[in-house]
C-alpha cells in the first residue's frame, strides 16, 4: 500500500523544519542547505505519492486527477505548497521554507486524524468537466501563494516590536503548530479534537508570544509582495476558468453561489493588498492584509464546502 | 466661480481616487460576505440581504466602482507618458568618442532595449510592455462588467420544469418568466450509475425540440448543455413523477401493478408504496404490507422476493417516470464577457515581466 508514501513524506518535511530550526540555533551555513535540500526530497516523495494515486485512479478506469474529494484536495493543497517553494527554494531564505514546511506538515497531520475517507471513488457528474484540472490547478497554485504570503505576514507582525502584533502572530503560528500537536495527542488518546485544539493553542501561542522577544523584527516586504502577486494572478485565473465552466454546467458564468461569492471577496481583498503593496504603504499594514486574506481563503475553501451550502457542496464527503 | 471649481475638482479627485476604489470594493465585498449567510440569519434575511446581489443599491455600488475605475486609469495615462519621455537622468555616459549618441544607442540596442531621445537624453526600457499591464487589466475588468450589462439586459436564465412525456416552452426566472418561440419534449429522464456502485455517472434528458412542426433532435447531460437559437439548456436536476412511476409486484403468482402513494388492496393485503429510488444502479421500492396477521415494511431490491405468512412477493419489474428539470440561459453578452476574460489574463501575465528604465545623460570627456 503506497498511503504510507504520504506519512514518510510528511516525516521528511517535519526532518527539514528540524534542521532548519536547528541551522537557527547553531548559525551554519551548511545546515540551511541540509534543510532545503531534505524539504525537495520531501516534495519529491509527495510527488511520488499523488503520482501513484493519480495512476490507481486511472487504472480503476475512472480517468481523473485525483484532486476531487476533501482528502485529495488537502492533499494537493500541500503538494502545490511544496511545489511552489521547491521551485523559489534557491532564492528564499530558510526561514521562509521553515515556514512552508511548517504549513504542510501541520495541514498533513491533520488530515490524519480528519477522517476523511482515502477510498478512489469515480466522479460525480457535476465534476465530469475538462475544466476541472485547469479550475483546480489555478486555484490551488493561488492557495500556496497565498499561504506562503500568509506565512511571512505573520512573521512580520510576529517579530514586530507591537504588541498587537505580536499576538496576531503568535496567535496564526499558534494555529498552525496546536495544529500538529493536536493531530499527534488525538490520534494517540482519541480525545476531543476541538477541546485539546484549544487548549494548545492558547499555550502554544503564549509560549510563542514569549519566545518572540528574541527575534529581530523583519521588515522585509519581498516574501510578502512575491508570493502575492503569484496568488493573485493564480487566482484570477482560477476564478475565470472556474466562471467558464459554470457557463457550460450551470447556465452562466457567475450564480453567486457562496463558494463563488467568497472567492470573489478572497480576490477583493488582495486586490486591495496589492494596490497598497504599489502605494508603498508599511510592511505591518500589509502583513495584516495578508492575514485578513488568508482568514478569506479559509473560508472560501473550507467554510464554504462544510459549513454554506451550495452548488459547489460535493467537494465536502 | 472658482470656488465651484475648486468643489468640482475635489469632487472628481475623489472619484479617481483609490481611497474611493478601497472604500467601494471593501463594501461590495462586506455586502457579499452578508449575502452568504443571510439565509440562514432571520433579520439578516428580513432585511432581504439573501439577494443583495440582485438589489438595486448593490447595482448603484458597481457602478460608481465603474465609475471610479475608469477615471483612475484615465488619469494614469499622463504618469505612463511621462515615464516613456526621458527626463531626470538616473545614469551618466561617459565617453571620449566624438559620436557617442550613436554609440550608446547602438550598445542599448544591442542589449534588446527599447529606446526613447529627448535632446541629450536617453532613455533605455526593458520589457516596457509591462507598464501597459495595468490598463490591459482595467480595460478587460471593464469589458466583463459591459457583458454583464449586455446580458442582463438582453438575455434571461432560468428553470424549465418538464415531465418525462411532456413538451414545454416556460421557463421561471427569478421574479418573471420567459416563454420560448419553441417548445422543448422531454421523451425520456435517466440516471446511470457505475456499475456495482451507488455513485451516480451521468444524468441525462433526451427529446426534441419541437419549432414550427420541425422535430430537432435534443439531448443534454450535467457540463454538456445543448444549445438551440442561441438557447443554452442544462440538465440542473430531477424528480421522480409519483403519478406516472409504479412497479409490479407478483404476488402468489399473479401481477399486482402498484402506483405511488396509492394503496391497494389485493388478497386481503394492502400495499402501498411509498418511495421508488436506485440503490448500487439498481431500482429499490420502499413497500408497506399488511396483512390481516401483522405488518411490514422495508426496502426491497428488483428482483428479490419477499415471504411474508402466507403470501410471497416478488418485485418483479419497476418503471420510473422522471420530471427533468433544466437550466435555461440566452447570454448575448457572453461573448463579450469571454474577450474580457482574456484580455485580464493576458494582461495579468505581462506582470510577471520585469521592467526597468534608464536615464542616460552623455558626458563627453
Amino acid at each position: 500500500m503506497y498511503s504510507n508514501v504520504l506519512s514518510i513524506a510528511n516525516f521528511i518535511y517535519i526532518a527539514s523544519s528540524i534542521v532548519f530550526i536547528l541551522s537557527f540555533i547553531v548559525k551554519k551555513k551548511s545546515l540551511d542547505t541540509a534543510g532545503k535540500s531534505i524539504f525537495v526530497l520531501a516534495f519529491l516523495v509527495e510527488f511520488l505519492y499523488f503520482a501513484l494515486r493519480t495512476i490507481e485512479t486511472y487504472q480503476k478506469g475512472y480517468n481523473y486527477l485525483p484532486v476531487t474529494n476533501a482528502f485529495e484536495s488537502f492533499v494537493f493543497f500541500t503538494l502545490c505548497l511544496g511545489f511552489l517553494q521547491t521551485i523559489i527554494i534557491k532564492k528564499t531564505s530558510s526561514f521562509i521554507v521553515l515556514l512552508s514546511s511548517i504549513v504542510i506538515s501541520a495541514t498533513l497531520l491533520a488530515l490524519s486524524i480528519a477522517g476523511f475517507s482515502e477510498h478512489i471513488e469515480p466522479l460525480i457528474p457535476a465534476l465530469k468537466s475538462n475544466w476541472l484540472v485547469a479550475h483546480v490547478i489555478t486555484s490551488f497554485l493561488a492557495y500556496a501563494g497565498f499561504a506562503m504570503n500568509f506565512a511571512a505576514s505573520a512573521f512580520v507582525l510576529y517579530t514586530s516590536r507591537k504588541y498587537i502584533d505580536k499576538i496576531t502572530g503568535s496567535l496564526a503560528f499558534g494555529a498552525l503548530l496546536s495544529l500538529m500537536f493536536t493531530a499527534f495527542i488525538v490520534s494517540i488518546t482519541h480525545s476531543k479534537p476541538f477541546v485539546v485544539g484549544i487548549v494548545f493553542w492558547v499555550i502554544i501561542s503564549s509560549m510563542l508570544f514569549v519566545l518572540g522577544f528574541l527575534l529581530k523584527p523583519y521588515e522585509k516586504k519581498e516574501w510578502i509582495e512575491k508570493p502575492l502577486i503569484f496568488g493573485f494572478v493564480l487566482l484570477t485565473i482560477g476564478i475565470i476558468t472556474g466562471s467558464i465552466w459554470a457557463k457550460y454546467a450551470w447556465g452562466g458564468y457567475w450564480s453567486w453561489d457562496p463558494k463563488e461569492t467568497w472567492s470573489f471577496i478572497t480576490w477583493i481583498v488582495y486586490l486591495i493588498n496589492l494596490h497598497f503593496v504599489r502605494k508603498r504603504k508599511t510592511v505591518r499594514f500589509l502583513a495584516y492584509l495578508g492575514v485578513i486574506g488568508f482568514v478569506c481563503v479559509l473560508i472560501t475553501y473550507l467554510g464554504v464546502n462544510f459549513i454554506l451550502p451550495g452548488l459547489h457542496s460535493y467537494g465536502s464527503n | 466661480m472658482a470656488q465651484i471649481k475648486i468643489i468640482i475638482d475635489k469632487i472628481y479627485n475623489f472619484l479617481k481616487s483609490l481611497t474611493l476604489a478601497v472604500i467601494l470594493l471593501s463594501l461590495i465585498a462586506f455586502f457579499s460576505a452578508i449575502g452568504t449567510i443571510a439565509g440562514n440569519v432571520a433579520f439578516l434575511k428580513d432585511l432581504g440581504l439573501d439577494n443583495v446581489y440582485y438589489s438595486k443599491w448593490f447595482l448603484v455600488l458597481i457602478v460608481l466602482f465603474v465609475v471610479n475605475l475608469v477615471l483612475c486609469t484615465l488619469s494614469m495615462i499622463p504618469v505612463t507618458t511621462a515615464l516613456f519621455s526621458p527626463s531626470a537622468p538616473n545614469k551618466t555616459f561617459k565617453s571620449k568618442r566624438e559620436n557617442a549618441k550613436e554609440h550608446l544607442i547602438a550598445l542599448l540596442k544591442s542589449k534588446k532595449l527599447y529606446i526613447q531621445q529627448k535632446g541629450d537624453l536617453i532613455a533605455a526600457y526593458r520589457y516596457p510592455v509591462r507598464k501597459f499591464a495595468v490598463y490591459g487589466i482595467h480595460l478587460g475588468i471593464l469589458i466583463i462588467a459591459f457583458g454583464a450589462l449586455v446580458g442582463s439586459i438582453w438575455g434571461f436564465r432560468g428553470i424549465m420544469e418538464i415531465p418525462q412525456g411532456n413538451s414545454s416552452s416556460l421557463i421561471i426566472t427569478r421574479n418573471s418568466y420567459v416563454n420560448l418561440p419553441f417548445a422543448v419534449y422531454n421523451k425520456n429522464f435517466t440516471v446511470s450509475f457505475y456499475e456495482d456502485k451507488n455513485i451516480p455517472s451521468e444524468y441525462k434528458t433526451t427529446g426534441y425540440i419541437l419549432d414550427n412542426n420541425q422535430k430537432i433532435p435534443f439531448s443534454t447531460m450535467v457540463n454538456h448543455p445543448f444549445v438551440y437559437k442561441g438557447v443554452w439548456f442544462y440538465q440542473a436536476s430531477y424528480q421522480l413523477n409519483p403519478m406516472k412511476s409504479f412497479i409490479i409486484l407478483n404476488v402468489n403468482g399473479s401481477n399486482v401493478k402498484l402506483h405511488m402513494h396509492k394503496p391497494i388492496t389485493y388478497d386481503n393485503t394492502q400495499f402501498y408504496l411509498a418511495n421508488l429510488s436506485y440503490y448500487n444502479s439498481k431500482p429499490i421500492a420502499l413497500l408497506y404490507v399488511e396483512l390481516p396477521q401483522g405488518s411490514a415494511s422495508g426496502w426491497i431490491k428488483l428482483g428479490d422476493s419477499a415471504q411474508l405468512g402466507p403470501i410471497n412477493i416478488d418485485f418483479s419489474d419497476a418503471k420510473e417516470s422522471y420530471i427533468t428539470f433544466l437550466s435555461v440561459a440566452k447570454d448575448p453578452g457572453s461573448t463579450i464577457v469571454a474577450f474580457g476574460f482574456i484580455v485580464v489574463i493576458l494582461s495579468l501575465l505581462l506582470i510577471f515581466f520585469k521592467f526597468r528604465r534608464r536615464v542616460y545623460k552623455i558626458e563627453n570627456i
